[in-house]
């Protein structure tokens, strides 16, 4: 493909996911696969430890990708699979590298164990950077807990590193619009403030405790002294704009209650989307798990400004109660890409589209992110499903 | 409502250990404390299947339990109580996940089940030889991440070749399971909720 071509490909597809998330009709509806790397490595032959360490091995298996499924009209979070001698650097301790931890073969994992106890809420707020950065690093770090100047010195190299994988990755996105034609959607990153407590620092089953034990006001002080934290995040090496989207995926709210979810998680989540919204940017929350029960708060949200993407939800209902204010995304089951046929494939596919395509504000996804398993002859079916029905 | 039924239902700790403690005092038999007990925890899950208690409350429903054990355990040891049956649990070879598996632990003891808990990124040869020794009449298997799906599958067809699987049966649990992969892996039994598990082990042990 030369340069003018792919300049012209590039256009359409990003016009083509604008046009959905600002809940218009484009030519058809947009594919992403919900890929961060760890299929296409599989399906280029390169195992995740490989692409965790090498990142132009990673970049080249996106690139097979691109060539065998030009159907896609974006890359997801191409850097999701991170960096793997960043965290050596650090000497992380909460995360086990795939191919490098005997543990998790196939997959990063995330060890689950909490960092901070719940005693500890008062320091959080009275100064969250400080908290994070004297107590919580080096919990979480092996290599930032020793002493001076190891510490620096590991400080350095994991920055160094950090920068380095930035940039590798910025030139990526460049290249790939001018060579592929190919737009990345995750422009940046971050966090709802009680998913940040809950992911980093306290743990799923403590902050679950500290939901019945602790004051409710102490939990609401956190995430707002989390909030202008979990803004910077997404703003640090971004710049406003309508594409790409800031991608901020969504864990705790499916597993409380409707009461703990309208005054510890929405109201703090609502202030971090309308200001980045405010500061020019748009998102894509990834709504993971099941967000049926919290799923008219989505209403609230600033119209044609977001991106809505679901793992379990009728979409159908979605498009009834929040189709007019959120760009619907989802949710090819992940089992019929790996153990599904033709047939089956093409069936949903048609499916999606008939319940939540009407009039545009829809792009096409699956409900989970990609494993090894997913078979290319079914992803090549499903691409062409797409085409197929989702032409307007 | 018997009051020490009605304060676990309730999830009050405080209110639960301390009419716990007055019981043990009067002499209340350490099978009749227990088997009050596990009708809250039976009332906390019907609570949760019906949408009223949420997670965090299964949760904390281990946690209370957790907390009478600690009390009881003195004097448990010549207690004899009624034990519903045995389970083999573990998070399968290649996952580490095991906040779900932990959940569904406290709440399958709470309910008067026996776990003996493997851990996590368990090896099949250790599940099977776990089966020998234990003769547990169920298998649980968790996993979060769908690359673990081979695992529950190797670990499946392992229990055939060692000629036990017709000993026990199989109920795996995890977001990501489904009927297709229950069928696909040749188990019993999946489900996506701990209180749900627990429900079907009972159905299990009667099958
Ligand atoms: C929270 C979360 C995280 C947090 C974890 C924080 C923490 N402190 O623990 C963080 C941010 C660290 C994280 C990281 C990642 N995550 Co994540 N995460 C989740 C999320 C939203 C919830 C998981 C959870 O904690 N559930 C709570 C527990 C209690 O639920 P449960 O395990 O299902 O258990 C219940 C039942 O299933 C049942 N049960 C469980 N086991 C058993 C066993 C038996 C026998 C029985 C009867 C019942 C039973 O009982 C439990 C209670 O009801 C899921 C989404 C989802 N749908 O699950 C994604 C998810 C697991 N993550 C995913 C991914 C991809 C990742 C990352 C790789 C992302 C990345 N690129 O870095 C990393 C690393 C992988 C990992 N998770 O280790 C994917 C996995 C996709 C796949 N193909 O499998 C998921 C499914 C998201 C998605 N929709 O795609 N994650």
């Amino acid at each position: 493909m030369n340069q003018c071509e792919a300049a012209k490909l590039y256009e359409e597809r990003v016009n083509r996911i604008i046009k959905a998330m600002q809940l218009e009709e484009p030519d058809r509806v947009p594919l992403i696969p919900p890929e961060e790397g760890f299929w296409v490595s599989s399906y280029a032959g390169y195992s995740v430890a490989d692409v965790t360490y090498d990142y132009s091995l990673m970049a080249a298996a996106w690139e097979k990708a691109f060539d065998d499924f030009p159907e896609w009209d974006a890359a997801y979070a191409p850097f999701c699979v991170w960096s793997g001698p960043m965290f050596e650097f650090a000497g992380i301790t909460q995360f086990a590298l795939a191919g490098k931890d005997g543990s998790a073969q196939k997959m990063h994992q995330w060890k689950q164990v909490s960092c901070m106890s719940a005693d500890e809420y008062e320091e959080l707020i009275s100064d969250p950077y400080k908290f994070i950065l004297e107590k919580i690093v080096p919990r979480r770090c092996r290599e930032l807990a020793k002493p001076y100047p190891v510490n620096a010195i590991a400080f350095s190299k994991a920055f160094l590193e950090f920068l380095n994988w930035l940039e590798f990755w910025g030139k990526k996105a460049e290249e790939w619009k001018n060579k592929y034609g190919m737009p990345v959607l995750a422009g940046g990153f971050t966090e709802a403030p009680i998913d940040f407590l809950m992911d980093h620092l306290r743990g799923f089953k403590e902050l679950s405790l500290d939901l019945r034990q602790l004051p409710k006001d102490t939990i609401i002080r956190a995430c707002e002294a989390l909030l202008p934290y979990m803004i910077k995040w997404a703003t640090i090496g971004s710049r406003p704009a309508t594409f790409p989207p800031i991608f901020i995926p969504l864990h705790f709210a499916p597993f409380i209650s409707p009461r703990d979810f309208k005054e510890l998680y929405w109201p703090t989540f609502r202030k971090l989307v309308y200001s980045l919204v405010e500061l020019g940017y748009s998102v894509i929350i990834y709504c993971e798990a099941d967000w049926t029960p919290h799923l008219a708060y989505l209403k609230e949200l600033p119209k044609g400004k977001v991106i809505a993407q679901f793992e379990t939800m009728d979409m159908k209902k979605a498009k009834r109660l929040v189709g007019d204010t959120v760009c619907l995304m989802g949710n090819l089951p992940y089992d019929l890409l790996v153990y599904g046929t033709k047939e089956k494939i093409e069936e949903y596919t048609k499916k999606l589209i008939d319940e939540a395509g009407a009039g545009g504000g829809f792009i096409m996804s699956a409900n989970k992110i990609f494993g090894e398993n997913v078979d290319p002859r079914l992803m090549r079916y499903w691409c062409e499903a797409t085409v197929k029905y989702g032409t307007y | 409502m018997d009051e020490l039924t009605r304060a676990v239902v309730q999830l009050e700790e405080n209110q639960v250990i301390e009419i716990v403690r007055r019981e043990l005092k009067k002499g209340t038999p350490v099978e009749d404390i227990v088997e009050r007990c596990r009708q809250g925890m039976e009332a906390v899950g019907e609570k949760f299947s019906q949408g009223e208690y949420y997670l965090p409350d299964l949760i904390m429903a281990g946690e209370i339990f957790n907390s009478i054990l600690e009390v009881l355990r003195p004097i448990m040891a010549e207690a004899k109580t009624r034990k519903l049956g045995k389970i083999v649990l573990a998070t399968v070879k290649n996952d580490i996940h095991d906040i779900g598996k932990n959940v569904f632990k406290g709440f399958a003891e709470a309910n008067g089940f026996v776990v003996h808990d493997l851990g996590v990124d368990v090896d099949p040869e250790l599940i099977v030889s776990t089966i020998k020794e234990e003769k547990p009449e169920i298998v649980g298997l968790s996993c979060l991440l769908t690359s673990a799906f081979d695992s529950i599958k190797d670990t499946i067809e392992r229990i055939k070749q060692a000629g036990v699987r017709n000993q026990v049966k199989i109920i795996i649990g995890g977001a990501p399971v489904s009927e297709e992969l229950k069928n696909w892996s040749g188990a019993d039994a999946f489900t996506r909720s701990a209180a749900e598990g627990v429900k079907i082990c009972k159905e299990l042990l009667e099958s």
